[in-house]
């Protein structure tokens, strides 16, 4: 079975890097070949998107071949709600990041492009894989354009954080190699063929203790990557270094992969196990939501700031998966959607005064609302976006996923949700003094007054972010129809054993004993 | 009559050693003809490669033949096969290497690659061979030429590191021939086959110790050829004085045929030792995945640091040994041949990489790397998959062979040992990816280098290679099975 769409999407961006091998070294076309070809990618998944068919759970634009036939390894791709909306997500964040000019090219352009290119690829394959074995494969491929983009075009200390970034990646993706070759061999042992597909893997039963040790090593490689609380000192490093593109593309969708990773594996695979650790997941979630945010308060790297509001919102995220309900779910799949737009965004923006004035310290701004107004406006809106402002797309999510949180039985909701809110006020916190620091109050800096107001490259860049700030935030059903039947499929999966597990817990410690 | 046609038959069989013998006294001969034998080089890498192609082809034709060679001196049963496969698959890039990159060994191509042939008849004669003092001569044969060929290098510390080789080379095999000797005592017989015979008929109880004491000797010459932790001290210092075409072919090779020796001799450790087999062997394979990852990280010669990469990856390999003692040979088989070959290949890139770069300087450090692949893509872009297939790394063949022996140890139960095969994996990563952070992040004064178009070939062969292991490793199992 062969599905050309969503083959071409995903491998384009490959073949269009590898293509870049010939061309010659300094030409002025290749930043524009590399937008060209992300255009293509964003529009082709807009069609994959408009093809989708919402009523259905099951996975569409399936691609399922022979691959590794000993092993029961296939070559199979698909698509259900929540990786259509993550991939249409990259596809359109990638195209805005291709755009920025990086600060260190000096003839390297071209290692530029063919690192976002092979990105974008390898990102949109991990989203699209229905085999676990090419899941892998996709997601650990990743890590290496990313190594190069940071590496070669980062700031001063960029050695250091691409190397944190890989090596804590991948330490954290290794243990989940052990954890889903476990998973298969006992695939086989229940069913007696191999099979590394994504859909057989959900038939095997596994006594709570293996589910439990099974689990923990997933989620060693989503906490890491998502990252949750003690896991996310990389974050900061790669952030501040990392080109603007990679800053873009790592805050907008890397960390999606992480949160992804737990809906497509954790809670189908391991319910009884989600459910146990539900409480410590959320614990810890809780103290990156508000020790984020503390952090972030403090910083005065505006870069920075960005980065550990993203730990703090990406908490709001993982509490909402594992409140376990329907509501909680569908909320943080659309807070996905709704934090990869406006960090983007906001990292496009902070990238586009930072090539004019080469600093990202606050201190050396302020008062530059009257030298740039439109560049203002815009990052205030989506700086609203981003604090969850009603109307605007990030509310939508956190009220979801607060919904879900109080319902959950999981743990006692009210009181997890009561911590949560205070990230809330203390984003909307450090948010706001961030604005009011750089671009209200006096113009002091001289610098400052000749500061370029946005220009049509970045208008095109920014367009498509903040117009869906207000599409997502208006018209959230646009999200929630295509997502809904594949999130009470996997809200079934979860609430089944929930209502069981008093009494599953002893049935399987009785088995294992 | 029968003799006749006995020998006729073997001779059929034999001929696969005769290609390679007659291959080395061949060019050998070639080259008193000539005054200035370096002219010649590109006839010695002909006939050095044909003749490995012949061999192979002999192998492929003599594949399955059951019937015992030469009075069961020599099996040829899958194990022997699949690992002389690999030998010889490896052989053939590292003769025309030899040839014709030969200016950092010395002005004698023609020699280099006779004694690199019969080494590699050595190493066949060890896959194949079913009597342990064949297996005493194999081992020497497929040692003496590596001596050599590492002390006459142009490295100044050639001879040192030839002389360490050769010194504690000499115990090893004192000490296997010890084990020889013990075995004999005990068993009354060096035919493999017989002892597995007598272990069958299981009369354990008749023996005394000392023919375990003698397996357990043989088996230490074995490691420590392979260079496991305890008796890896040799490997780096060899491998960062020796030279880098030798390495290339050295590293792969020289453990593919002692691997097979390694299978034959675990297949006879009886059930009832199985158990005090795993706990030493399980401490041999920990130590050389740890010492070889965490040795690594303190080098500054790419050479010695590939060698820490060679103890880690024998390690790795250990783990397909210690699922030999637990479940059959027959499951580890074409895991570990695999593994063997897709090691192989990246290393040979990787030290082929190292002989371009000794070409233009030197010296190979890492930090003289710095800004290299601003000038050479490619190069830097071969070196940068074959590091990366030797740390694991999908799409490349490193990963799926990774992937393959954690499958197969947790099979096994072996959780122990694939944690601390993950866990040093992260650890060696970081050497490696220390050599793309300088070839790639950092500036330095590099021109274009020159590289001549055999070694270009042999590169993108590897490259091809370590690709099509890691996307559609079916088809090279397919090969190979």
């Amino acid at each position: 079975m062969m599905n050309t769409l969503l083959l071409v999407t995903v491998f384009l961006p490959l073949f269009a890097s590898g293509l870049l091998w010939f061309a010659p070294k300094k030409s002025k076309w290749i930043h524009g070949y590399g937008a060209g070809v992300s255009v293509v990618i964003a529009a082709l998944s807009v069609v994959l998107f408009w093809k989708f068919e919402s009523g259905n759970p099951d996975f569409q634009f399936v691609t399922d071949m022979d691959w590794i036939s000993s092993f029961g390894i296939r070559f199979s791709m698909g698509m259900d709600g929540l990786s259509l909306v993550l991939f249409v997500l990259t596809s359109l964040l990638t195209f805005s990041a291709m755009l920025c000019k990086p600060d260190r090219a000096q003839g390297q352009i071209k290692k530029y492009v063919a690192s976002l290119l092979v990105l974008e690829s390898m990102i949109l394959g991990t989203f699209a894989a229905m085999d676990a074995f090419l899941f892998y494969v996709f997601w650990e491929a990743m890590l290496l354009p990313m190594f190069l983009l940071i590496g070669i075009f980062g700031g001063a200390n960029r050695i250091y954080a691409t190397m944190k970034f890989f090596l804590y990646t991948f330490f954290g993706s290794i243990f989940m190699l052990i954890g889903m070759i476990s998973l298969y061999l006992l695939y086989a042992k229940q069913f007696g063929h191999y099979s590394t597909s994504i859909a057989d893997l959900y038939q095997v039963v596994t006594p709570l203790k293996i589910q439990l040790w099974l689990c923990l090593s997933f989620l060693l490689a989503f906490a890491v990557k998502v990252p949750i609380f003690p896991f996310h000192t990389w974050l900061p490093d790669a952030h501040v270094e990392a080109p603007t593109a990679g800053s873009v593309v790592l805050a907008g969708v890397l960390l999606k992969m992480g949160t992804y990773g737990m809906l497509r594996f954790v809670l189908p695979l391991f319910p009884m196990a989600a459910t146990v650790f539900a409480p410590w997941i959320c614990g810890l979630a809780l103290i990156g939501i508000v020790y984020g945010a503390f952090l972030a308060w403090g910083q005065s790297d505006m870069k920075k700031i960005i980065a550990y509001s993203s730990v703090s919102h990406m908490g709001f995220i993982v509490l909402g998966i594992f409140s376990l309900t329907h509501t909680g779910i569908s909320g943080a799949v659309f807070q996905m959607l709704a934090h990869g737009i406006t960090t983007g965004a906001l990292f496009l923006l902070i990238g586009y005064i930072y090539s004019q004035r080469h600093t990202r310290v606050i201190g050396e701004y302020g008062g530059i609302a009257k030298v740039v107004p439109k560049y203002s406006a815009v990052f205030f809106l989506v700086l609203l976006g981003s604090i969850g402002l009603p109307g605007l797309c990030g509310f939508v999510g956190e009220f979801l996923i607060f919904i879900g949180g109080v319902a959950s039985q999981a743990f006692t909701g009210w009181k997890y949700v009561s911590v949560a809110v205070l990230g809330v006020v203390l984003g909307a916190g450090y948010m706001l003094k961030l604005y009011e620091k750089v671009f209200l109050g006096s113009l002091d800096h001289e610098e400052n007054k000749t500061l370029q107001d946005l220009n049509l490259r970045a208008y095109v860049a920014l367009f498509l972010p903040v117009v869906f700030v207000f599409v997502l935030g208006l018209f959230p059903n646009l999200v929630f129809e295509k997502i809904e039947s594949s999130v009470s499929r996997l809200g079934e999966k979860v609430s089944h054993y929930k209502v069981v597990r008093s009494a599953s817990l002893f049935v399987d410690q009785g088995e294992v004993q | 009559m029968d003799q006749v046609v006995g020998l006729k038959s073997d001779l059929w069989a034999l001929m696969p050693y005769i290609s390679l013998i007659a291959g080395a006294f061949f060019i050998l001969c070639l080259s008193l003809l000539e005054r200035k034998s370096k002219e010649h080089k590109s006839w010695y890498a002909f006939f050095g490669c044909f003749f490995s192609v012949l061999c192979l082809y002999f192998l492929f034709q003599g594949r399955g033949m059951v019937a015992p060679i030469a009075q069961g001196m020599l099996v040829s049963d899958h194990i022997a096969y699949v690992f002389s496969g690999v030998l010889l698959l490896l052989l053939i890039p590292a003769s025309l290497a030899h040839a014709f990159d030969s200016d950092e060994i010395g002005d004698k191509p023609s020699g280099i690659v006779s004694l690199l042939l019969l080494s590699a008849c050595g190493g066949l004669l060890m896959a194949h061979a079913n009597h342990l003092l064949l297996f005493f001569v194999a081992l020497e044969l497929l040692s003496l030429p590596l001596y050599v060929i590492t002390a006459i290098g142009k490295n100044p510390k050639a001879s040192e590191a030839g002389f360490k080789y050769f010194l504690l080379g000499a115990f090893a095999s004192a000490i296997f021939v010890y084990g020889v000797a013990l075995t004999w005592s005990g068993f009354n017989t060096l035919w493999i086959s017989e002892i597995s015979q007598i272990l069958e008929a299981g009369f354990l109880s008749d023996f005394s110790g000392s023919q375990w004491v003698g397996l357990a000797l043989m088996f230490v010459g074995v490691l420590f050829k392979v260079g496991i932790f305890p008796f890896h001290a040799w490997i780096v210092d060899v491998y960062e004085a020796a030279p880098s075409h030798l390495v290339a072919w050295m590293s792969g090779a020289v453990k593919a045929a002692t691997f097979v020796l390694a299978l034959r001799l675990l297949a006879l450790v009886p059930d009832e030792m199985k158990r005090h087999w795993m706990i030493v062997l399980t401490v041999f394979a920990v130590g050389s995945m740890l010492l070889g990852a965490v040795g690594g990280l303190f080098q500054k010669n790419i050479k010695r640091l590939l060698g820490y990469s060679t103890i880690a990856h024998g390690g790795y390999a250990c783990i397909a040994l210690l699922v030999v003692l637990r479940a059959s040979v027959h499951e580890v088989v074409d895991v570990l041949a695999l593994y063997l070959l897709v090691y192989g290949v990246s290393s040979m890139a990787a030290f082929t990489f190292a002989a371009v770069i000794e070409g233009a300087k030197q010296s190979i450090e890492v930090q003289g790397l710095k800004g290299f692949a601003q000038e050479n893509a490619g190069l830097a872009l071969v070196f940068s998959l074959s590091l990366l297939s030797l740390a694991g790394f999908p799409p490349l063949g490193g990963f799926f062979v990774k992937f393959q022996l954690f499958a197969l140890s947790l099979r096994n139960g072996l959780l122990f040992v694939s944690i601390v095969a993950a866990i040093s994996s992260v650890i060696a990563l970081g050497y490696y990816l220390s050599i793309l952070v300088a070839m790639y992040f950092k500036k330095g004064e590099w021109v274009h280098l020159y590289k001549s178009k055999v070694i270009s070939i042999i590169l993108f062969a590897c490259v091809l290679l370590i690709l099509a292991a890691g996307m559609m490793p079916s088809s090279i199992m397919g090969l190979m099975g």
